[in-house]
């Protein structure tokens, strides 16, 4: 038999697992003022689901599904136009969300190198290293074998590695 | 797995702090006995913290975040348990000993339930889209597909859908809706998580058609009898 949660025991829920939540959004949408939209429209969303969420379940894994599919629809939403199927572009434009930059020096060239990843393996990155969460978790938010969210993760950090070096070996004129 | 690549994946293992006790006494062996090698490992140890610095610093979640649920419970409050008017609605139903009254104040008493969505409904939002029919084959269905859920589904080379895309309905915030042509007749195939079920209702003359698929529960939404593509979506690592 499942339990149900009330809604200020869901809200208490909510705000605990909000920045793993947020960080999943900002994974997709690569925007900080976007993240917060996508969280409050998956945070109703969640509410009105309440009845079909088990409270003896992962909250913060079921959340996170919502929000990560809200953040897919939310760039769909964003582009303002269907997306055709014949269109060429389509395949590589849709998971290449804009990578919110910050203000360091390291930014263009990094989140270009974090643009170019697929949300999936963006969303595996940054939960495991911003908030440490071990593969199971992420695997079970993300609905993806343990070994795939890890592999995404070394991959990605690779990825970035090797950006990150060539910008360097570049700064210092080093050729290869 | 070439040496480098192995010594490759050894330092990520270790950076993710997954290498055992004794997997990281042998790293560090030969780490120790190998100039070049800790050379690099010095250079990828360096990398990979200016890397998660930056990480966390881009992405640092705004300081509070509480206001986010508050804002949510207060813009929902016609499903708030207890709400005043539902109560003088289920009081008046019991006063009038109107079974109907009363099946009526149940329904509301069912709290966060969403209405049912109306097949129709997201039908007429799909054609209101004025996509003209273009080519697509099963191919570009199938990587429009695989794209949209993480290479998790897929269609079969049997698809007989065209032409077709993907829109974002604002009637289903989590579903994935294709769409596509069938002998001139639109074919919509809404796909969620099984958890999140949409359970969009046939109406007017659009007829609603369903099929789990592994996590996912697929729909098929058109004026056909027999569903046109909903056998042919699979699981990516079956097909």
């Amino acid at each position: 038999m499942t339990e149900t949660l009330t809604r200020d025991r869901f809200a208490d829920r909510f705000t605990e697992s909000s920045g793993v939540l947020w960080t999943a959004a900002a994974a997709v949408v690569g925007d900080r003022s976007a993240a917060e939209d996508v969280l409050q429209e998956a945070c109703v969303i969640g509410l009105r689901k309440l009845e079909q969420f088990d409270a003896t379940s992962n909250f913060t894994a079921w959340m996170g599904r919502i929000v990560r599919l809200v953040a897919l629809n939310h760039l769909r939403t964003r582009g303002r136009r269907p997306v055709r199927t014949e269109d060429p572009e389509v395949i590589d434009r849709i998971p290449r969300a804009a990578v919110a930059p910050g203000h360091h020096e390291l930014d263009g060239e990094l989140a270009s190198a974090l643009e170019a990843l697929k949300p999936m393996a963006r969303t595996c990155l940054l939960l495991r290293t911003l908030h440490d969460m071990d593969y199971r978790e992420i695997s079970e938010m993300l609905g993806i074998p343990e070994g795939t969210a890890m592999s995404h993760v070394h991959r990605a950090r690779a990825q970035l590695r090797r950006r990150l070096e060539g910008r360097r070996d570049a700064a210092a004129g080093v050729t290869t | 797995m070439s040496g480098h690549a192995a010594d490759m994946a050894s330092f990520d293992r270790l950076f993710d702090g997954l290498l055992s006790g004794r997997e990281r006494e042998d790293l560090e062996a030969r780490l120790r006995g190998d100039a070049e090698l800790a050379q690099r490992f010095d250079r990828e140890h360096e990398l990979q913290g200016d890397l998660d610095g930056w990480l966390r610093r881009t992405f640092t979640p705004p300081a509070d975040l509480r206001a986010i649920a508050q804002a949510a419970l207060e813009s929902e409050p016609e499903v708030r348990a207890g709400s005043a008017w539902r109560v003088t609605a289920l009081r008046l139903a019991a006063a009038a000993g109107i079974v109907a009254a009363l099946t009526f104040g149940a329904f509301w008493l069912r709290g966060a339930a969403d209405p049912p969505l109306q097949a129709a409904t997201l039908y007429a939002e799909v054609n209101a889209s004025q996509v003209s029919q273009l080519g697509c084959t099963a191919h570009t269905f199938a990587a429009l597909l695989e794209e949209q859920r993480d290479g998790m589904l897929t269609c079969t080379d049997d698809l007989a859908l065209v032409p077709g895309g993907v829109i974002a309905s604002e009637h289903l915030p989590t579903s994935t809706v294709l769409f596509g042509w069938r002998d001139e007749n639109l074919v919509i195939v809404v796909i969620d998580l099984f958890e999140l079920d949409p359970l969009p209702q046939p109406s007017g003359d659009v007829l609603v058609h369903k099929r789990r698929v592994g996590p996912f529960v697929v729909y098929e939404l058109s004026p056909l009898t027999d569903p046109a593509v909903l056998r042919e979506i699979v699981l990516a690592n079956v097909r």
